[in-house]
């Protein structure tokens, strides 16, 4: 058993409203250092499965069947207990 | 007679008023539960608007993966009329039988109003009842309804004649102000604006009834021009 | 050997746990008068939640009872879910209104959308399918950034979950005042349309029935949310935060379509809503009104976490929750229809002969409480009140710059359009929806008939104020009038009363003379009241929020064909129906020259406004006049405005009376659009529409503007103030 932790993103060239609304409120709260805000999605399952040929085999199926919508966003995961693929 | 299946998934809210849409122009239509698998007997599919699963993941996501699905693809590939309204829309894009996808309005905020729009192309099955430029009035109600597509499919578009309604006045930062698009072969149309919520005068206005009779007809409706 | 830590008997004395809960001392005692025993930790917090102001109403019972709550139509009152009206043809309206200010000021998002949730199960648990929402908003200026966070987060949780779930907003009124800062007001109304034999009781009876939880899961989400409602807001409230219950429109819907079609088996004995203090309310009230006992087996309640304890489980305020009593020996029929509806459900226990509250887990007695005392013997509390000083009459404003304050008044965003609010919730879905938000009532078909019901939303709070007795009355004309303005019939209202704390003799004289005023309108308008909610305690910083009763009103059209659109058209005449007096104390035009409300008393003539909306209705239904248009917010000008800008055309109008009383907001008075010459009983024609400007003029004062500038700034107002950034 594996916990899997997965990111899905806007991809850079898809305007991403939430990202530039949070960008105008961080500089109203006067953080001028801060830009580039993109908000994404995370999702943590567990996944009965250990070899990562195998993980990565369906951790990508599941992602670009449902989980992302390949057409605008990207997605990367993580296997959790310090392996990473 | 055209006989239409209208799909309800958990969550869909505009099954009803497409239904009766449908019926009010003189088609048959019946319900069918997402769980199902067969759409044997129909003629046509109509995916309604609404909040499919909550509109969690991301909107039209979870129907895209729906049992029924595999029979409306089915149906998309034998030539027959897919229609996706709203939320229709956003799933046939997440099928991936529409290109594109619908994204967050560029205002962040769900519009609802009476929207001006344009028929761009009288041309197809679905419009023909219609004239090219003829401005309509179509209700919109949505927070995810910005088209988007890369600079290769808006091409493609344009060049084989696929949008079919735009916008007159951009609400939501659509694409080339697009409203409704049809695949290349013709027989799968998605739009944002509800044509069924514009059937009476009384309620805005009765801009969307050709469409629901063209639906009726679609058997007899020519092979268009493009 | 109890497997939740909790405080004992002794603890819960000896430390006066029950004060944190709410209780008083007095009340305490009266708890273990009617156990004849120490209560247990669950006890003690069920008592605190039933005995709450929320759902006890036990400083406000006493003013209830003024209000006329029968009438012919009435075919249900309060006390259950919400009201119902005939209609005729076997057919029935079930409508109510409830406030969620509390939850909003906390997390306006979640507040405003559970607020939504909420009001729609109360009228699908009468068995009615809603056909229309409406919301009352009231906030601080939107010069502030705070008071534009709670907006935006009140408007986008209403449509997230009103949206979502499928029911058209169709109605509402939203007004800005700075008595509302950091307390804004957030009362939702639904309207429902059910057929007569439909009609669901939420009682409890015949022993041996089986008792079916169904909905979402249950969680720890808002427990003491009931008594929270009934606290004054103060810096610890933020620190309450787990108090806020999160709305899932989702499961909504999935609930929504799976009640109505449970209300379709004959073996549904009853039904309530798990609202406000969720299992606790919903199965002693059940139990109350069928004059039974419940047993309910706690381990069997559908949990979303481990370990959660029988006191959580009956304060939770998870939402998307309803509970049944069905027939013994029905309930695999239930169980089996849910599980296709794709929601939770299950037995959790028994209707019994022995009129007690009986909770077990695992076997183990966690209370044992008599239903009846528990419900009936809530404390009700009969306070002093005492009426402020009366201060002197400002009858005068001719001498102020009026063109100034007609710009301000118009660019407020308590005039100006509400668009940008408006446009954020689904109004057609249902395709019935005839008139959408924005300008006056909702107006509904109901399906498959050539009827329609016109439902409004409204409240005065600075009426109230400045003269509680007539204010109270006024609020209820102001919605009669409006019902009126759609040709429709007024049929019957629902209340909501907004108040500060009951506790300060002001407040309570607030109370207890508007209360009185509006009973009385009641009375003479013939809108008995079906339903109603009362919050109390809706203070800051030691102010009260204005006296804000909200009434919400529904009407019958029987023939839409009487609304045909565009009636309106270029060379219309316009007309005032009322005289225009000098009324100013509560004006928009005091608020901004003066700031302070003037405590002075209001004119109102009940049967005046009886016998003119009657009349007018008739000559809007025989097609003589176009257009009804009470006169409300900033006056007569005002009103000139914002027709002008909503038919986009001109208006010409000469009034021959004091600059001033074009801002005087008296009592019972209305623009009205007609063809020239036409005889209308107290009206006089002042002009016209036409062309593309905008010109009033009265003695020594006349203004005109370009039509455009009037839209532009009417329509910019509110998104001018949302975009600001400081």
């Amino acid at each position: 058993m594996k916990k899997i932790e997965l990111i899905i993103t806007l991809q850079e060239q898809v305007l991403d409203t939430q990202g530039e609304a949070l960008d105008r409120a961080v500089k109203d709260f006067g953080h001028d250092e801060i830009s580039n805000i993109r908000v994404g999605k995370v999702l943590y399952f567990d996944i009965d499965e250990s070899e990562p040929a195998k993980i990565d085999e369906i951790v990508n199926s599941l992602s670009e069947r449902l989980f992302a919508n390949t057409v605008i966003e990207t997605y990367e995961y993580k296997i959790l207990d310090g392996e990473t693929v | 007679m055209m006989r239409y299946a209208v799909i309800r998934f958990p969550g869909s809210n505009c099954d009803r008023d497409l239904y009766n849409a449908a019926v009010k122009a003189g088609a048959e239509a019946e319900y069918v539960d997402y769980r199902e698998t067969s759409l044997e007997g129909f003629d046509g599919v109509l995916i309604p608007g609404g909040f499919s699963f909550g509109d969690y993941l991301r909107t039209g996501a979870m129907a895209s993966v729906a049992p029924i699905t595999k029979a409306v693809i089915r149906m998309a590939d034998e030539g027959r009329p897919v229609v996706g309204i709203c939320n229709g829309f956003q799933i046939l894009t997440e099928i991936g039988l529409l290109p594109g996808a619908l994204i967050r309005n560029t205002g962040h905020t769900f519009i609802s109003r009476d929207a001006s729009l344009k028929i761009v192309n009288d041309k197809t099955k679905f419009t023909k009842s219609y004239s090219k430029d003829e401005d309509v009035i179509f209700p919109i109600a949505h927070g995810e309804g910005c088209y988007f597509c890369t600079d290769e499919v808006y091409a493609d578009l344009k060049d084989n004649d696929q949008i079919i309604l735009k916008y007159n006045e951009n609400p939501n930062g659509s694409r080339g102000d697009i409203a409704g698009i049809i695949n290349k072969k013709g027989n799968v149309l998605g739009m944002m604006p509800h044509p069924e919520r514009a059937l009476e005068s009384i309620l805005g206005s009765r801009d969307g009834f050709k469409l629901f009779e063209d639906l009726k007809s679609w058997e007899e409706n020519h092979e268009t021009v493009r | 050997m109890k497997q939740f830590v909790e405080p004992t008997e002794t603890d819960i004395k000896e430390q006066k746990l029950y004060k944190e809960m709410g209780l008083t001392d007095a009340e305490y005692e009266k708890v273990v008068s009617i156990l004849g025993r120490e209560p247990n930790y669950t006890e003690i917090g069920i008592f605190s939640v039933m005995w709450s102001e929320h759902c006890s109403y036990k400083h406000s019972k006493p003013f209830l009872g003024q209000f006329p709550t029968e009438g012919e139509k009435v075919l249900m009152g309060p006390g259950e879910g919400a009201g119902v009206v005939d209609i005729g043809d076997g057919q029935a309206v079930v409508f109510k209104v409830e406030s969620h200010n509390h939850p909003s000021a906390v997390e306006p998002y979640q507040g405003a959308a559970t607020g939504v949730g909420g009001i729609i199960r109360d009228i699908v648990s009468i068995g009615a399918r809603p056909v229309g929402l409406l919301n009352s908003l009231r906030f601080g200026e939107l010069t502030s950034k705070n008071n534009r966070r709670l907006l935006r987060g009140v408007v986008s949780g209403i449509g997230g979950y009103g949206n979502s779930i499928g029911v058209p907003t169709v109605s509402g009124e939203v007004e800005f005042d700075p008595s509302y800062d950091t307390n804004p007001l957030v009362n939702a109304m639904c309207v429902g349309v059910i057929d007569h034999d439909r009609i669901q009781k939420g009682t409890a009876k015949g022993v041996g029935n089986k008792v079916v939880y169904v909905g979402l899961k249950t969680g720890r989400d808002g427990i003491h949310g009931a008594s929270f409602a009934s606290e004054e807001l103060s810096e610890n409230s933020e620190a309450k935060r787990p108090s806020v219950q999160i709305g899932d429109p989702f499961t909504g819907r999935k609930l929504m379509e799976a009640t109505l079609a449970a209300i379709e088996m004959p073996e549904l004995v009853g039904i309530q809503d798990m609202g406000a203090a969720g299992l606790t309310s919903s199965s002693s009230e059940m139990a109350a009104k069928g004059g039974s006992g419940i047993t309910l087996n706690l381990d069997k309640v559908p949990l979303r976490e481990e370990g959660i304890s029988p006191y959580e489980m009956m304060l939770s305020e998870t939402q998307e929750r309803m509970l049944l009593v069905v027939e013994d020996g029905s309930e695999q029929k239930f169980l089996d229809l849910f599980d296709d509806m794709e929601v939770d459900s299950a037995v959790i226990g028994e209707v019994t002969d022995n009129d007690r509250l009986r909770l077990y887990y695992e076997d183990e007695l966690y209370a044992d409480i008599p239903v009846q005392e528990l419900s009936e013997e809530a404390p009700v509390y009969i306070l002093e009140g005492r009426q402020p000083e009366a201060d002197s009459e400002r009858r005068d404003y001719s001498d102020e710059d009026l063109d100034a304050a007609f710009k301000s008044l118009i660019s407020h965003p308590s005039m100006a359009s509400k668009d940008f609010i408006y446009e954020q919730f689904d109004n057609q879905v249902g395709s019935n929806t005839i008139q959408k938000s924005g300008f006056g009532p909702g107006i509904v078909r109901i399906e498959g008939t050539n009827k329609a019901v016109s439902m409004t939303i409204d409240g005065k709070s600075r009426y109230v104020y400045a003269d509680p007795y007539n204010g109270g009355k006024e609020v209820v004309a102001q919605a009669f009038r409006n019902i009126i303005s759609t040709g429709a019939t007024p049929l019957a209202m629902t209340d909501c009363l907004n108040y500060g704390s009951p506790e300060k003799p002001e407040i309570y004289h607030q109370l207890e003379a508007s209360t009185k005023g509006m009973a009385e309108a009641c009375r003479t308008l013939h809108t008995p009241v079906v339903s109603g909610n009362v919050s109390l305690y809706n203070e800051t910083k030691q102010a009260s929020v204005l006296p804000t009763p909200v009434i919400g009103m529904v009407g019958l059209i029987e023939d839409i064909g009487i609304l045909k659109e565009d009636k309106v058209s270029e060379g219309d005449a316009l007309y005032i129906v009322g005289d225009l007096k000098a009324q100013f104390q509560g004006s928009q035009i005091e608020k901004l020259i003066d700031g302070d409300i003037r405590k002075v008393s209001r004119q109102i003539d009940l049967d005046l406004e009886f016998e003119r909306g009657n009349m007018l209705k008739e000559m809007y239904i025989s097609g003589e006049i176009h257009k009804i248009a009470p006169i409300g917010r900033g006056g007569l000008i005002v009103k000139l405005a914002q027709l002008a800008s909503h038919y986009n055309i001109g208006v010409d109008v000469a009034v021959d009376v004091r600059a001033d009383l074009l801002f005087s907001e008296s009592a019972s008075n209305y623009v009205v659009v007609a063809p020239a010459g036409l005889e209308i009983t107290g009206a006089r024609e002042i002009g016209a529409f036409s062309g593309d400007a905008f010109r009033v003029s009265a003695k020594n004062y006349n203004i005109s503007y370009e039509l455009n500038e009037i839209n532009a700034t009417l329509k910019g107002a509110i998104p001018a103030c949302m975009s600001s950034v400081d």
